[in-house]
């Protein structure tokens, strides 16, 4: 049976490197053949620029973080390299080095990978404090790197001659190198998109706080990104050096920033199609506009249209030309066309039945407004715990104080005889506690079985039995036929039901569902209610249920805690719960006492 | 002490300049999301329209040759044009794209009306001598006060008064301010999107020819990317401010411009050159100390 899919696979695995590659040196040979040595020039320039571009891609594509300061990776790449290849001779006319890089010269390809890996050293250690930070704060924390490099390095007199024109780098980069390394960019980019690393990335630029609830240490799967990005950033400097001959600290300033974004921008930036059709539509486009110039001899002019051109694509396309998306599959789904037979079992979750979740008087002040007071909470893995209360009453919060997103001002959170309180959610996610999210907060621009895929990914999975438990999951949930579709293309209910599926591909010992039941039709809360109830039976997994629906929580839960203003008020079986005066008047006013 | 005061004179007039810049892209970023790069191009095209448009290096005074009071209302009136006219045709087609997109489009902006200026100026740099005598220093006691800088620093302070009591007292004024708190909201209570967003630009490109002036009569230089160091200053105090929130713009701009001078002056002599790693290594440690900024806002936290 594996060995019948296994071609597809690989197939289906190679689909956007192998299509974007081909497209890559066809492209070349008719250009090649034409023998023009300007367009050879600029398609040269374009294959370097997709190696910095893929780079750029590797980090903003996958983490949503918008990074201004890759261009020092290509500086501080550029610059090694010359330190590495330059000769003896010419490197005593500029520059003042150490005796051991002053009198020796490297080999060429060792020299180019230890450049770029020592701008990914850079990255690496720049990117430490910095991958904690989100969203614009990121941003300028990485064009701070760039300006603190562009202003050492112009001013490092001994080892980059200052601002001036460092000459005599050897030449040897032609478009069959450049395309080369191209193709390796676009491999590697690749393997990393599919990994569980990159998968991780992709959730968390989705949805950040989802991502964490799942078990992902966004600041370390950003980290990833960023030295790889950098890695390949550095290579792309390398290359140009060894193309042009001669480097200036100039040149990886603001106008290649801007144009390296630019050009992935304008591919658009969720995509490796997208970042392989930005370089190559926008370097046409200068192309051409260079040769009009030199006909209608009025210079400065490409420059305005090149602007313009770029601003009306991202009005027409503001998603980029490729709109986010790779290339499609021409062949159908390999799960559409499995039977159903081949589909692997679900599988409870390891460890103790006999551990508890427990919450000892826990409290949540907000500015004085007690959200939560003295709340204990504990329950099992066999059961259904329903936790209800009127709108406002601390449901959610409880929840995310257990969930760590909510640090209680005081009490504690213990799971399985360990204290989780303080913990971030991530570590508590991998712990076994799993939730859902009032306002659902799926991966959007994901496939629902990657939402699923992610999940078990951020518990630590490897990529394959990621995917195992995946479509096991989606086949228990009956949902096989939607696992290709968009996350973001579901109606409600389904929404809903995938964000149930995503905490359980977590395997989680306890999941917390909140609200699941929220807009959905009677039919929908049936299923949801024989779905609700095979969760501790099937996974081994005790669930803690907030619902407002009482259909729902009478007719799955084995014991009720109320709560009301932050306090409990009351807990016992449904049928202790619904003849008991402090709910009813909590639930129904005075006037019913 | 002559020493202290001109110290102390010159951190607050380039923190003003980098304040001002700071808010007029504050304030477009807390209603729309924008950051818009191009804001240094406004900067740039208001001191352009002071001189007669031509490649000569040494170029006639134009607009600026005219009475002072004139001059004023003319640059400001110029640029208020031109920032309108960019949200028209640039931005307001793009109002519902993703920041990051946003802020290529203001890039590309920026590219186009710097290249305009090169077409028709060409890119060597031009001497203007606006107002000369505002750069004469005056006596007081003993000390030297350098008279533009005093200038530079009383103009800023009316202009954030005039700011705060037209974003306090006036409709659009708190129109802006409810936009900028929650847009979503603030439109469903009927605020009109279009309008505030347009007042929005015009003030912004306000505040853009009052930095174009002041910087001008300065430096007595014009350079078709002149505006760009000023707007990555500015755009690095709004951050470190508190992105969102105005207070924040001007502390933020403050705080690049006062850093700028500490290090210049307590820098020794060969590391002086490296002055801007120093303030930008500043910059990245109050990032991560604070990374909501130094004054932060309620509205960007995001509720689980």
């Amino acid at each position: 049976m594996l060995r019948e899919i296994r071609p597809v696979t690989i197939g289906r695995y190679l689909w956007e490197p192998g299509t974007l590659g081909l497209g890559l040196l066809v492209l070349s040979l008719i250009i090649w053949g034409s023998g023009d040595k300007v367009i050879e020039r600029t398609l040269t320039v374009a294959l370097i620029n997709t190696v910095m571009v893929i780079g750029l891609y590797i980090f903003i594509g996958n983490s949503g973080v918008l990074a201004f300061g890759h261009m020092a990776f290509a500086l501080i790449g550029a610059y090694a390299v010359a330190w590495f290849t330059m000769s003896p001779f010419k490197k005593s006319f500029a520059l003042d080095l150490p005796t051991f890089l002053a009198e020796n010269t490297l080999p060429l390809l060792p020299s180019a990978i230890i450049s770029s890996l020592l701008a990914a050293l850079v990255a690496l250690v720049v990117g430490i404090p910095l991958m904690r930070l989100s969203g614009i704060a990121a941003s300028i924390g990485t064009f701070a790197v760039l300006m603190i490099f562009y202003t050492l390095y112009s001013n490092w007199d001994s080892w980059t001659f200052g601002a001036s024109t460092l000459v005599g780098i050897p030449i040897y980069v032609n478009f069959w190198v450049a395309l080369a390394w191209a193709g390796v960019a676009l491999m590697v980019a690749t393997i990393y998109q599919k990994s569980r690393f990159g998968l991780a990335l992709r959730a968390s630029r989705e949805n950040e706080a989802a991502a964490r609830a799942v078990g992902i240490n966004v600041p370390t799967q950003r980290l990833i990104a960023f030295v790889l990005s950098g890695f390949f950033m550095g290579l792309g400097g390398v290359l140009q050096a060894h193309y042009v001959g001669s480097i200036v600290v100039r040149g990886f300033w603001l106008g290649p920033t801007f144009i390296a974004l630019a050009m992935l921008m304008i591919g658009g930036q969720r995509s490796l199609t997208g970042a392989v059709v930005g370089v190559i539509v926008v370097s046409a486009l200068q192309e051409v506009l260079r040769q009009i110039e030199v006909v209608i001899e009025q210079y400065g002019l490409s420059q305005l249209i090149i602007a313009l051109l770029m601003l009306m694509i991202l009005i027409i396309r503001p998603r980029g030309i490729a709109k986010g998306r790779e290339i499609p599959w021409p062949f159908a789904r390999q799960a559409a066309a499995a039977p159903a037979a081949s589909a692997p079992a679900i599988t409870a979750a390891g460890g103790d039945m006999e551990e508890r979740l427990e919450a000892h008087d826990v409290s949540v002040n907000f500015e004085g407004l007690a959200a939560v007071d003295e709340v204990t909470v504990s329950m099992g893995r066999h059961e259904i715990f329903g936790l209800i209360g009127p709108n406002g009453a601390g449901k959610t919060t409880l929840v995310n104080v257990l969930t760590g997103f909510q640090k209680p001002t005081h009490g504690r959170v213990v799971l399985a005889g360990v204290d989780l309180t303080g913990m971030p959610p991530h570590r508590i996610g991998r712990r076994g506690l799993a939730r859902t999210f009032q306002a659902v907060r799926l991966y959007p621009d994901m496939l629902v079985i990657e939402n699923l895929e992610a999940a078990a990914v951020g518990t630590g999975l490897s990529r394959r039995e990621a995917s195992r438990r995946a479509r096991a999951i989606l086949e228990w949930m009956n949902f096989r036929d939607k696992a290709y579709d968009h996350a973001d293309t579901l109606p409600y209910g389904d929404e809903r039901r995938v964000g149930i599926g995503r905490a359980l591909a977590m395997a989680p010992h306890f999941v917390l569902l909140d609200e699941p039941a929220a807009g959905m039709s009677d039919a929908e809360c049936d299923d949801l209610m024989a779905l609700i109830s095979r969760i501790p039976g099937d996974f081994g997994c005790g669930v803690l249920l907030i619902e407002h629906n009482m259909r729902v929580i009478m007719g799955v839960c084995d014991r009720i805690h109320v709560i009301d203003s932050g306090r409990t008020i009351g807990e016992g079986t449904p049928q202790e719960i619904q003849a008991n005066p402090a709910v009813i008047r909590a639930y129904l006013g005075s006037r019913s006492e | 002490m002559q020493a202290v005061v001109q110290n102390i004179i010159d951190a607050l007039s380039l923190g003003s300049l980098f304040a001002l810049t700071s808010l007029g892209i504050g304030l477009i970023f807390g209603i729309m999301r924008l950051i818009n790069f191009a804001h240094g191009d406004l900067i740039m095209i208001g001191a352009y329209a002071l001189i007669v448009p031509s490649a000569a290096v040494a170029p006639q005074l134009f607009i600026g040759a005219w009475h002072p009071a004139a001059v004023v209302a003319a640059i400001i009136l110029i640029v208020i044009i031109f920032a309108v006219a960019c949200e028209r045709l640039a931005f307001r087609p793009l109002r519902d794209a993703d920041p990051s997109v946003l802020l290529i489009a203001s890039f590309a902006l920026s590219f186009f009306l710097q290249n305009l200026v090169l077409l028709i100026y060409e890119g060597r740099p031009k001497g203007v001598d606006l107002w000369p005598v505002l750069t004469d220093p005056f006596l007081l006691g003993d000390i030297r006060m350098p008279r533009l800088q005093i200038v530079m620093i009383a103009a800023t302070a009316a202009l954030l008064l005039l700011l705060v009591a037209f974003l306090k007292r006036t409709a659009i004024g708190r129109q802006m301010r409810a936009a900028s708190e929650d847009f979503m909201m603030a439109r469903f209570l009927g605020v009109r999107a279009n309008r505030v967003i347009a007042a929005a630009f015009a003030i912004s490109g306000l505040l853009a020819a009052v930095v174009s002036l002041l910087f001008v009569v300065q430096n007595g230089v014009l350079k078709f990317d002149m505006g760009v160091p000023l707007v990555l200053a500015a755009f690095v105090g709004t951050v470190v401010g508190g992105m969102g929130s105005l207070t924040g713009a001007v502390v933020g701009g403050f705080v690049v411009g006062v850093a700028s001078v500490f290090f210049q002056i307590v820098l020794p002599l060969e590391m002086r050159l490296n002055r801007d790693a120093w303030v930008y290594g500043l910059i990245l440690v109050i990032l991560l100390l604070r990374p909501g900024g130094i004054v932060k806002v309620k509205a960007v936290e995001e509720r689980i």
